[in-house]
Formats: C-alpha cells, structure tokens, sequence
C-alpha cells in the first residue's frame, strides 16, 4: 500500500476520532459555544459550521463555510474540504456554483472541481474544464465520478473528440450503474438515473455529431421511456430521423408530445420540426397549417413572457413566487404560459432547487424553537441568507429558463417564417410546373423505414405508455424528384 | 437550416420568373405573393436588419408581384378599344404594378445602402434592373447589369447570369465583340440548361467576326449537346445552320459528311439547310450543296426533294436549260406516282412559274434572231404545258389552250389547230368557260388561216361549226352555224344529221319559224321524192302535235296528209255496210293511234256503235266506255243521246252494273255542260244503284248531284229513294242519319214523317223510348211546319201523325174508364160531370184526328167515339144506387135515362156519319169492318184476313 495512502487513512481515522469525541457534548451547544468564544470573528466559523452540519444545520453552515472560502487566503486544510464536500453533498452544488470560480479554486474537492468544471464549461472554455475535473483526481467511488464522466464525455464531445467523449459515457453509465444500488435516497437515485441516461444520450449525440446517425438512433432506443430525460431524447430521435430522411418516423415521434403524460413537455421546437418535416415530403398546406398553427400559438404567449421578463427584469422574487405558486397549481396566463411554468417547476434540477429550499425551511423552523439568544440570531442571520440566495438561485433559474424559451419561440418564430417563406415558393414553383396534385395518398404502411429496435405501431389517437415513442406516420412523399 | 433557405431565397429568384398565363393561376400566384410578403414583413422585423438576404427576397417578391399585376392590367388595357385606349392615362392605369415596382426600387437602394460589405449586393443591383426593364428604363437596365456584374462573385450564379444579360444586349446591339466577352464569362465552368442557347448566340458571334472555325467548333459542341435532355434544344436550328457555317468555312464536302454522319434523312437536312441558305442570300452555296446532296445520293426517289429545290433556284437564276433536264427527270417520278402532293404541289409550281417566264420570252421578238435558242424555249414551254396538262387533268384545258395560243403566237397554225381541237373535244357540255370559248375562236382563227386540204378542212368546218352551237348556242352565229351545217350535210344527203338540225334549232330558235319550216319542208321534199311514207307521217305527226312552231298552212297542209293516210280506207268500208270489215279497221286504227287521241275517240265510239247495232251490247258498253274517256266535255252533246240509249237498252237487257255506270259516267261528263239529260241521268243512275244494292254508289252519285247543280225535285227523289232502301233494308244507322240530314230540306219533310214514324218504331221496339219519344216531337213539329207552309204531305206520313195521335185519346179513354160512380148522391154527381167532361174532351180531340185526312184517322177517329159513347151510356144504365129504397132507384134511372138520351143519339150519328165517309170516301183501311158492321152483326168484333200473302216484288221486278 503507498504511504500516502495509509497516511490518508490515519488522518480520517483521526479525524473521525475528534468528530466523535466531540459528539459526546451536543453539537449545536458546541457551536454555540465556539461562536460566544469568537463573537464576531471569522476564527471559529469552520467550527462552528462544522458543529451545526453535525445537528443537521446545513443550510445554517454554509455562509460560514463561503465565509471561510471567500477569506481563506492559502490553501485551504483537508479538514475544510470533507466539511465543503458534505455541505455540497447536502445542499446541492448551486449554492457554491454561484462563487466566483477564482475563490472555488482554493479547494480542490471533487465537488468543487466538477463545479469550477461546469462553470468553465459554460464558459465554453473546454480544455480548462478538462484539466480541472481531471478524472484522475476523484475516487472511483466518489459520488461524483459518475457526473464528472458525464461533463468530460461532453467536453470531449464537443471538442470533436468522440471516441474518448464515447468512452467516457459509456464509463458514465457503467458508473451510475453502479453507484445506483449503492445510494439510499431518492433524490441521489434520481441524479444517477439521469446521470445514467444523460450519458446514454451523450453517446447518441456523439454518433450523431459523428453523422453515424443509425448508431445514434441505436443508441437513443436503450433509454428507457420511464427516463426523465425521455421527453428529450424523443425529440433528438425525432431530429435523427429526420436527418436520415425517415420523415414517418419523424413525425411519429414528434405525435407522442400529444400524449397527455408530456403535457409538461415545453418544447416548441417540436412544431418547428413537424412544419420542417411536412416540408421535406412535400405536404405545403401541412406544413403551412403548422406554420399558421405556431404563430397563432406561441405569438401572444412570447408576448407575455417578454413583458413578464421586462416587468421583473433580474428581480428574482417574483420569479420564486410565480413558479411557487405554479407548484400550488394556482393556473393562469394561457395554455402555453402554464405549459411553460409546467416545464420548468418539473424539472429536476429546479425541484432538486426547491427541495433544498424546503429543507432549509425546515431547518429555519428547527432554529426558530431554540432560546432567544445571540446565537440564535446568528443562525437565523445565516440561514435566512442561505435561503435567500437559494430563493434567487430558483427565481435565476425560472428567469433563465423563461428568457430561454423566449428566445426559443422567437428564433422559433423566425425558423417558421423561413420554412412558410419556403413552402410558398414551393407552391409558386407549383403553379408554375402546373403541377399541383390534387388527389394525396396518405398514410401507407410502405413509406416506412426501421431498424431492429423499432416495432411498429399504429396510431389510433390514443397514447398507451409502451408505444410511445414507437409511431410512425405512413405519409407519402408528394415530392416530384 | 437558415443558410440553406437564404440560399435558396436568391436561387429561386433567378429560376422562376415566369409569367403565367391562366388567370386563375395568377390570382392564386398574387395571394401567395401577398402572403409571402407579409412573411417576409414579419421576418425582417426580427432578423431583417441584420439578414441582408430578407430585403433581397423581399425585392424579389414585389417585383414578381409588380410582372403579375403589370400583366393584368396590360390585358385590362388590351380589352379596351383602341379608340378609348387613346385617351387613357396610361400611367395611372398601370398603377398598382407600377407602385410595386417602387417599392422593390426602394428595397435595393436601401439594401445596396444599408449592407454595403454584402457580398450578394449584386441581387440588389438585379433587382433595379428588373425594376428598370418592367419600367422601360433602357438605360437604367444596362446600368444596373452592369453593376450586378461588377458586384457579385465571379463565378456565381448571378455573376454568370449577368454576362450573359450583358452579352445579349450587345449581341442583340450587334456588337459582336463586346458579346463574345461576356458570353465566354458566362459560359465558364458548369454548363446549366440554356448552355446550348448561349452558346449558339456566341458561335454566331464568332462567326459574324470571321473567326469561322471557332464558330464551328462550336456550333457543333451546340448541336451535339443539344440531343441530351438536360440541356435546351437548339439543335434544329445548330444543324441546319451548321450548314451554312460549313459553306463560310469552305467545306461543302465535311457538311455532307457531317449530315451523313447524324440522324435522320439527308436528304431532308440538306433541303432545309438549302432553304435557309437561300434565306441567307447564299444562292450559291445552296446550289452547290444541293448538287453535291445530288451527286451523293444514290437512290433515284430520295433525290426528289433535293431535285425540287434545286429547280427552285435554278428559275431564281434562270438557268433554264438546267431547269428542264431535273424537270423531265421529276416528272417522270410524278408519272410513275412516286411524288407526294407536296411535291406535286411544288413542281407544279415551279413549272407555272418558269413556263410564264419562257412563254413570254418565246412570244416576244426578243429571241426573234437566234432561231435555235427561240426553238429550244418553244420546245420547253410546249413540253411544260404538257407537263401541267398531264398533272392538272381538271384543268388540262387552260395549259391546252395556252399552248395552242403559244403557237398560234408563233404563227404555226397547224400546231395551234391540234391542242385548241384537244380542248373542245374535252369540252362536251356548253359550260360558259371563256377559256373554251377563246380556244373555239383560236380554232376559228387558225383554221382560216390554215393551209390544209379541202377534205380535211370541211371536216374541221363542221368541227367548228358544232362547236360553235355547242358553247354558244342561243347566238346569231349559231343560228347561221345550224343553217351552214344543214346545207353542208343536206348537199353531202346525210338526212339525218339535217333532221337532228332541225330539231336542236327548233328547241334554240323557236321564233325563227320560217327559217324552220323552210328546213322541215326541204327535209319532207326529200322523204315525199323518195315515197318514203314512214318519214313522211313521222313528220306530218309531228306537225300535227305542234311540236314545231311552223305556220298553219303546213299544219293544214301535214293534217291533210295525215288524215287521208289513216282513214281513208275504213270509212269507205263502213259506208258499204262492210261492218266486220270496218269494226276490225276502227279497232286497229284505235290500236294503232296511241298518241292521238282524236283517231282513237272516233274510231273507239264507232266500233261503240257498230256493237251496239249489233246486238253486242257488252262490247258495246266497252267501246263506248273507251270513247268516253277520250271526248273532251265540250263535245259530249253530240254524243250524249246515243250514249243514254246504250244505258237503256242495258238496262232493258238486266245489265244493271253496265247500265247505272254508263248513267254514272255519263253525267259526270255532262255535269259541267247545259245538258237537260242531267236529272235524268241522276235519277237512272240512282236507281240502279239501289236496285242493285250499291248504296255508297248512289250517294256518290247524289254528290255528282249537287256538284252538277241538278234541280232540286230530281235530287229529292233520289233522296227519298235512298230512305225508302235504307228503311226497306233495316239499315237504321244510315236510315236514322240521312233523314236527319235530309229533313233539313223543309220540303223533304212530309215525305220524310212516315220514315220517321218506322224509325220512331224501331227505336220503341229496341227499348230507347226517350229517342223515340224525340223522334214522335220531331214527326208532330214537321207535320205543323209542313201543314202551316202548305206543303203536301202523303198518305202515309198523315198515317203516322194519326196513330200518335190516337195513341193520346185511347190512354185518356182509358184514364176515363178507370173512374167508376158511387153513391151518395153528390159523390155520384161530382164523377158524372167529371165523365162529361172528358167525353167531350174525347170528343173534339176524335174530331181534331179525323181532320188529319188519313183514312186510318177518320175509321179510328169514328170508332172510338162511337165506342166511348156507348160504353158511358152502359155504365151510367147499369149503375143502381145501393142500399137504396126501389123508389128511389127507379126515379134514379128515369132521370139517368133522360140524361144519356142525348148521348144516344150523339153516337147514332156519329156511326151513320162515319158509314157514310167511308163508302162516300172509298176509304181502305184496315178498321173499317168496325164501323161497316153494325154492332149486332159484329158482336164480336170479327176480322178477315186474306188466306195468302201477296206477291212480293222488288225494284228490279220479280225476285
């Protein structure tokens, strides 16, 4: 065994000697203790972070944990960073997330390597994230290997290095496999599950980038329809389809959005891609009624998420309210309005958001029954920042997600006018070819293509769960070449 | 995706601006302009500033729609008329494509301003040349290519397009140089479709700036490239023009290997290319190509339409020696049949046009000196009149008659002679053609001037002569023609070409009747020196017949001769009482005089007559039937009398049929005449008729009545006569029609009482006793008109008025007798009176029946009052009161006894009245043994009765 290793053992061993020696007296008494020795000063802050986390106070610690972060001028301890990882652990990444990277740096925990990963990825600057995730740096069993294969299965993937970006997330799923029975609560559950069908997808998406789009279209079918990320995939399936020209299957994915179990599905690309479609195998007025149908759809809807973003510009409260109210199913503004808020209140990384917020409620409650003392104040003090900023992170979230879509609709907006524009030359070049066919053969079972994985279904307008995904139109090309 | 459809924005301008035509097609084009526009409205909101490529679509699109419009009012312009069209703000009338046109104008300026580094500004410069071709800125146009070349890629598209815009403005501007430029650029890299057109402008540019091998180089890639579908094909044009591009290069011998080598026929490329070169001026190089086409084709029938071009040029450059040597050869082709109406057609033509030009020549003195080329182009126009008269055989005449003038113009007579008789042979009918007229006077004229034998020129005078009542019939000159040509044939003895004279200028010249007759008598002369009998009564006939207009001393003069050729020995025959002899000369007379209706009436009512001497009545009738039928109604009175004693004696013989049809024919022939034999004839006919059943006969006969206006007595005889059969025969439809027709005569009426009385009867007995009581109202109404008019009415009729009314006063008798007295003494009297009364009523209607003067009237009348008393008399005497004391009943019947006392007495003088009448009277009637016998002698009131019927006979006597 190296030493480094058996040195390593030690120091846990002995640090787990302290932690337990310490449990003898109440943790939270221990904290406050710490914090009437110090009073205001930053000296005992670890400590008494560490104390509170002990008592279940995480959301309480973390102020003082960025506290310790922000200020810590050397390296930070080893001590420090099982504290950061477990509040991590605790509250989610989010609440660190929004640190500056630079001050991130200072530890080099797993969790915040894969954060400063994430954020150098956004910023598009790959090979600086592929460099701090550096994978031979977290454990095999650390829990977050499995979403650090994840972000370097992209960046390889985007760096057009697919077969390391194609091994990487085939080591993700094996990974999230494997951490999955390992993992007792649901909410990790989840996060791997998606983590897992993430790198599934990955995979796809790499063949895909690759232009190998029948590996692709493999690929996407071994994730399974339960998955979160199902909705997604359905509709790359759909863009794979298309790009191999099977415009039945394309649009037989594109149908399953109207089966009520995606009536949370906010996707107006999904329209983009029929209208495209219809275009492709020549059906003009199909593809105009779908171009007509998206304008009188998402016009006056864009129209309001942008006064919406106007109005509330980056004050993030009033987005918290309106997605907390929307989780209280208090409905209003409009089929495509609710749709959206739908979408965004039921995706995971806003109810993994709002279940910390939830939690740090409750600790606030916990908090609140202790004696009025100084210390009380303190935690309440630290808490309630901890919550506001988790309440901004929420609002931030739903307003980057409500200024995506308007963006979506609007660059939407823009691809329908392209694809109308197109269909009526088409139909001029029609009238001038005389050549307008007035009889149309539909729906066929001869214009289908598949492969191994795909059955065939018929589409009978209802939706049962085990076929969706599976139809596919027999529409006839109406093309003259 | 939005690269792709920007590309596609600009491609799709630049392939589709085509115009359509449809009007239904250019409304749905606007409205998917006008939503395009609107698209494109709301794209440029979002994108357009940034998107270069919007605004240039967005032009696009309003220039599409301005040619759409434009097209739209153009039409609208076109429809008015020119008169209002003068008037018209044109520039306000194309408004609205104008407006577009602007707007696309503003959209490029603000494109090429706004997006000066795009690297498609050269769309925007299009666009304003577009925009200035539509406004007919030639200038602007130019300009703005110009600028579209300059500012776009070099090898796009666009870059491409524009020099060949431009090289085409200068081709068309005839600066071949600046285009061949231009087209070059344009025609680099990748060959699209319209390759082959440019690049056919471009070799005509080289070869228009005498860079020829280049052309051909070129026009041949054309042509080649040309047969591959993917390119437009201008090969039809690059092969028949190769041709000429051959000819400018020098290579007559390459062209021929050149349309040897491709598809198709030779022959037919080289014919087209010819034609085209001719067009080009290129008179030579066609002929050359077509000779060499000539010599390198074998086949003979294949050469044809080389053979007729060339013939084309050849009269275009007069050679004419040439011209006959292909023109024997293709109309040795046309002989055999090997020519198609076409060519026919064509050669044809071609001989028209070079034979117009030759005859010319040959007529005018300009050859007058070179006697031997004047002989070949008179042997050439002669030889292609004969051509034309061979293939134009309908109108082989006009190409005869212009040969034969050909001649006649080079004073050879002889010749002439032969294709003007061609002609008037031809013609047989008199058609008013002046062409046959002309060639009959060309005739005339040549054969006067004509040194020819005697012999042969008498027959071409009587030729001619013929001719000339031939086409011109009705004229003076014919009418000397027909004298000429009967002397001619009269001196030569052909009488009866003198004859067929005759009749033809009998039917021409029917008042020229001296003439004529001058010509009939010569002819009869002849036939009366020669005893030829036949002859001689053929025309005396025909004389006779009028069937020529001659004077009435040869119509006399021919009757006599006629006349005493037929009859003369029969009549003598009959004279002598030699009938057989004379019967069988009158029938074969009659069988012999089929035309002449006179000889057979006369001889037919003699042989009638002959017969009818003879006891041959039948024949006789047949005879006479015969005549009947020939004499003419003005002169039946003179055979009338005969006529009727025929009928009677077949009548007396029992020929009934025989005898009413001669009454019947006879009257119908009489009808129209004075003759006073007509009701006879009627009455006669009728008679018969009904004797012997025919009753529709007599009603015809009855009709030829009233058509002959016969007396009125006469035809009511026969009408009454027509009653009386259809009583006697029970026909009582016909019965009951004709007395209602006839009764409308009020003089028919008494007679007709009687017939309706059996009518009535008939009636009664079939049970319709309504009509029959109708028919009793008609008979009384008659009777009281005919009595108050005077008129008398028979026995008979009196008769039946008188039963009718004795039939009133028995049912009154018998309404008496029903009434019987009873006691007391007031109910008694009451009855007596009533009695009385009646009686007396009885009583002056008994009186009223007996004044009716029919005998039944008067017995009946008498008897029934006698009875009617006497039965009063009884009841009253026999009635004894009942219940009555005996005092009181013989005081009863002493004053009852006072009472009838009268009434005894009454009826005593009424039987010695009635006694006397009858006797007094000689009154017949069945009644009278009621009255003649006194009550006691006739208790029982007995009849006789004869033991034997009567003889029954009919109208024809014993049956």
């Amino acid at each position: 065994m190296a030493l480094w290793y058996k040195l390593k053992l030690l120091s846990i061993i002995f640090f787990q000697l302290i932690l337990l020696g310490n449990n003898v007296e109440a943790s939270l008494k221990k904290a406050e203790r710490y914090y009437v020795e110090t009073g205001k000063s930053r000296k005992n802050y670890l400590l008494i972070a560490k104390n509170l986390m002990k008592d279940g106070y995480h959301f309480s610690a973390v102020p003082l944990i960025k506290e310790v972060l922000f200020h810590h001028k050397n390296k930070l301890r080893r001590a420090f960073d099982d504290i950061l990882e477990e509040s991590i652990s605790k509250v989610g990444v989010r609440q660190f997330e929004s640190m500056d990277f630079k001050i991130l740096m200072r530890s080099k925990t797993p969790y915040v390597r894969y954060i400063i990963a994430r954020k150098l990825f956004r910023m598009k600057l790959y090979k600086r994230s592929l460099s701090i995730l550096n994978l031979d740096k977290i454990k095999i069993d650390h829990p977050i290997r499995p979403f650090s294969l994840m972000l370097r299965g992209s960046i390889f993937s985007i760096m057009g290095n697919y077969e390391k970006s194609i091994d990487s997330f085939k080591e993700c799923v094996e990974k999230s496999k494997d951490e999955l029975d390992d993992k007792v609560t649901k909410k990790e559950k989840r996060q791997l599950l998606i983590n897992k069908d993430i790198c599934l997808l990955g995979i796809s998406r790499t063949y895909f980038a690759k232009k190998d789009y029948k590996k692709a279209s493999f690929f996407y079918l071994d994730i399974e329809k339960e998955s979160y990320i199902w909705p997604e995939v359905l509709f790359e399936e759909a863009w794979s389809s298309f790009y191999q020209r099977d415009y039945n299957r394309t649009l037989g994915k594109l149908v399953t959005y109207k089966a009520p179990v995606f009536s949370h599905i906010f996707n107006p690309e999904v329209k983009v891609l029929e209208a495209l479609t219809y275009l492709e195998l020549c059906l003009w007025k199909d593809s105009k009624k779908s171009v007509d149908l998206f304008y009188k759809t998402f016009q006056s809807p864009l129209e309001k998420i942008d006064k919406v973003l106007e109005t509330y510009g980056k004050r993030y409260k009033p987005y918290y309210l309106l997605a907390k109210k929307r989780l209280k199913q208090e409905i209003g503004g409009g089929e495509v309005f609710n749709k959206m808020f739908l979408s965004i209140v039921r995706d995971p990384a806003f109810l993994e958001m709002y279940d910390s917020f939830d939690r740090g409620g409750a600790e606030i409650k916990k908090i609140k029954r202790l004696k009025n003392t100084k210390f009380k104040k303190f935690l309440i003090g630290n808490i309630r920042e901890t919550l506001i900023l988790q309440r901004n992170l929420i609002g931030a979230y739903v307003r980057k997600s409500l200024d995506f879509y308007s963006a979506m609709i609007t660059k939407n907006l823009t691809d329908m006018s392209y694809i109308k524009l197109e269909v009526l030359s088409r139909l001029r070049k029609e009238i001038l070819d005389n050549s307008i066919t007035s009889r149309r053969t539909r729906g066929d079972i001869k214009y289908l293509k598949r492969n191994e994985k795909q059955y065939f279904w018929n589409f009978n307008g209802e939706f049962w769960a085990d076929e969706l995904g599976d139809y596919v139109f027999a529409l006839k090309s109406e093309c003259k070449t | 995706m939005k690269k792709k459809y920007t590309y596609f924005i600009i491609l799709f301008f630049f392939s589709s601006l085509v115009y359509s035509n449809d009007k239904d097609k250019r409304s749905e084009y606007l409205n998917i302009l006008d939503q395009e526009i609107n698209e494109i409205v709301r794209l440029s909101k979002s994108v357009g500033r940034k998107n270069p490529t919007v605004f240039v679509r967005m032009m696009y699109v309003f220039i599409q729609k301005g040619k759409l419009l434009k097209e739209q009012e153009n039409e609208k312009f076109l429809r008015i008329s020119p008169k209002k069209r003068v008037d018209l703000d044109k520039r306000r009338f194309f408004k609205k494509s104008e407006k577009n046109f602007r707007k696309a104008k503003k959209i490029a300026n603000f494109g090429i301003r706004k997006f000066k580094n795009f690297s498609g500004k050269g769309y925007f410069f299009h666009g304003l040349s577009e925009v200035a071709l539509e406004l007919g800125e030639k200038k602007g146009f130019h300009e703005n290519i110009k600028k579209v070349f300059r500012n776009s890629k070099k090898g796009s598209d666009i870059h491409k397009k524009s020099s060949i815009t431009l090289a085409e403005y200068y081709y068309n501007n005839k600066s071949f140089s600046k285009a061949i430029r231009f087209y070059e650029n344009g025609l680099k890299g990748r060959k699209d479709r319209w390759w082959t057109k440019d690049a056919y402008n471009l070799s005509w540019c080289y070869l228009l700036t005498n860079n020829n091998k280049k052309a051909l180089r070129l026009l041949k890639q054309v042509y080649y490239l040309s047969k591959n579908p993917n390119f437009i094909d201008v090969s039809y044009r690059s092969e028949r023009e190769l041709g000429y591009f051959f000819v400018m290069a020098g290579k007559f011998s390459d062209s021929i290997k050149f349309y040897k080598a491709g598809d198709g026929k030779l022959e037919e490329k080289l014919v087209r290319v010819s034609k085209y070169l001719v067009r080009k001026g290129k008179h030579t190089a066609a002929e050359k190509l077509l000779e060499y086409g000539l010599s390198n084709i074998d086949k003979r029938e294949k050469k044809t339409n080389l053979e007729l071009q060339i013939l084309k040029l050849y009269s275009k450059f007069g050679k004419y020696s040439k011209h006959l040597k292909i023109s024997r050869k293709v109309y040795k082709k046309a002989e055999k049949d090997q020519l198609d109406n076409y060519q026919i057609e064509t050669f044809k033509n071609e001989l028209k046009l070079v034979v117009g030009i030759i005859q010319k020549q040959v007529i005018s003195k300009r050859y007058r000196r070179n006697k031997r080329l004047l002989k070949r182009k008179l042997f050439q126009t002669i030889r292609y009149f004969e051509y034309l008269a061979r293939l134009e055989e309908s109108d082989s005449y006009k190409w005869n008659f212009l040969a034969g003038e050909t001649y006649f113009g080079r004073k050879n007579y002889k010749k002439a002679l032969l294709y003007y008789e061609r002609i008037l042979i031809s013609f047989k009918s008199s058609k008013k053609n002046k062409i046959v007229k002309k060639a009959l006077e060309g005739f005339l004229a040549s054969l006067k001037k004509a040194k020819i034998e005697n012999e042969k020129k008498d027959s071409l005078t009587i030729f001619g002569l013929k001719n000339i009542i031939l086409f011109e019939p009705k004229t003076k000159r014919s009418n000397l023609s027909h004298q000429r040509l009967f002397s001619l044939y009269l001196k030569k003895k052909k009488i009866n070409e003198c004859e067929n004279i005759i009749f033809n200028y009998s039917k021409i010249f029917r008042g020229e009747s001296k003439i004529l007759e001058e010509m009939i008598t010569k002819v009869m002369s002849f036939y009366k020196r020669n005893g030829n009998k036949k002859s001689l009564y053929f025309w005396a006939q025909k004389i006779k017949n009028k069937e020529f207009s001659v004077g009435p001393n040869l119509v006399k003069k021919s009757n006599l001769i006629l006349l005493s050729l037929k009859f003369s020995k029969v009549e003598s025959d009959n004279v002598k009482g030699n009938k057989k002899d004379a019967l069988a000369g009158y029938l074969k007379i009659y069988r012999n005089s089929k035309n002449d209706a006179e000889v057979r009436k006369n001889s037919a009512f003699n042989a009638a007559v002959i017969f009818y001497e003879g006891k041959d009545l039948r024949r006789s009738y047949y005879w006479v039937k015969k005549a009947l039928n020939l004499i003419r109604r003005k002169e039946i009175f003179k055979f009338e009398k005969t006529i009727i004693s025929i009928a009677d004696e077949l009548f007396n013989r029992r020929y009934f049929k025989e005898s009413s049809d001669l009454y019947f024919s006879s009257l119908k022939k009489v009808c129209f005449t004075k003759s006073k034999n007509k009701g006879l004839l009627l009455k006669n006919s009728v008679l018969i008729y009904l004797s012997n059943g025919s009753h529709k006969k007599a009603l015809e006969s009855l009709k030829w009545g009233d058509r002959c206006k016969i007396d009125g007595d006469a035809k009511n005889f026969v009408r009454l006569e027509l009653i009386k059969y259809f009583n006697e025969n029970s026909k009582l439809s016909d019965l009951e029609k004709y007395l209602n027709l006839f009764s409308a005569n009020k003089r028919m009426r008494p007679s007709l009482i009687f017939y309706y009385d059996k009518l009535k009867a008939y009636l009664f007995r079939s049970g319709r006793f309504e009509k029959s009581n109708r028919v009793k109202s008609k008979m009384l109404n008659y009777y009281k008109q005919s009595k108050k008019l005077g008129y008398k009415i028979p026995l008979e009729s009196l008769e039946a008025i008188s039963k009718i009314v004795k039939n009133n006063i028995d049912k009154k008798i018998s309404r008496l007798n029903r009434v019987v007295f009873n006691f007391p003494e007031n109910k008694f009297n009451k009855v007596l009176k009533y009695k009385l009364k009646k009686l007396d009523e009885i009583t002056s209607e008994c009186l009223n029946l007996m004044s009716l003067g029919s005998s039944y009237g008067i017995v009946n009348g008498y008897n029934i009052l006698i009875k009617a008393y006497d039965d009063f008399i009884n009841e009253v005497l026999r009635f004894s009161p009942k219940g009555r004391s005996k005092e009181y009943i013989s005081s009863f019947r002493a004053s009852m006894k006072r009472l009838i006392g009268p009434l005894e007495k009454r009826g005593r003088e009424f039987r010695y009245e009635a006694r006397e009448k009858i006797l007094k009277n000689s009154i017949l009637s069945h009644e009278n043994y009621k009255l003649l016998l006194s009550p006691q002698d006739n208790f029982i009131n007995i009849k006789y009765f004869p033991l034997k019927d009567g003889i029954l006979m009919d109208r024809g006597g014993l049956n």
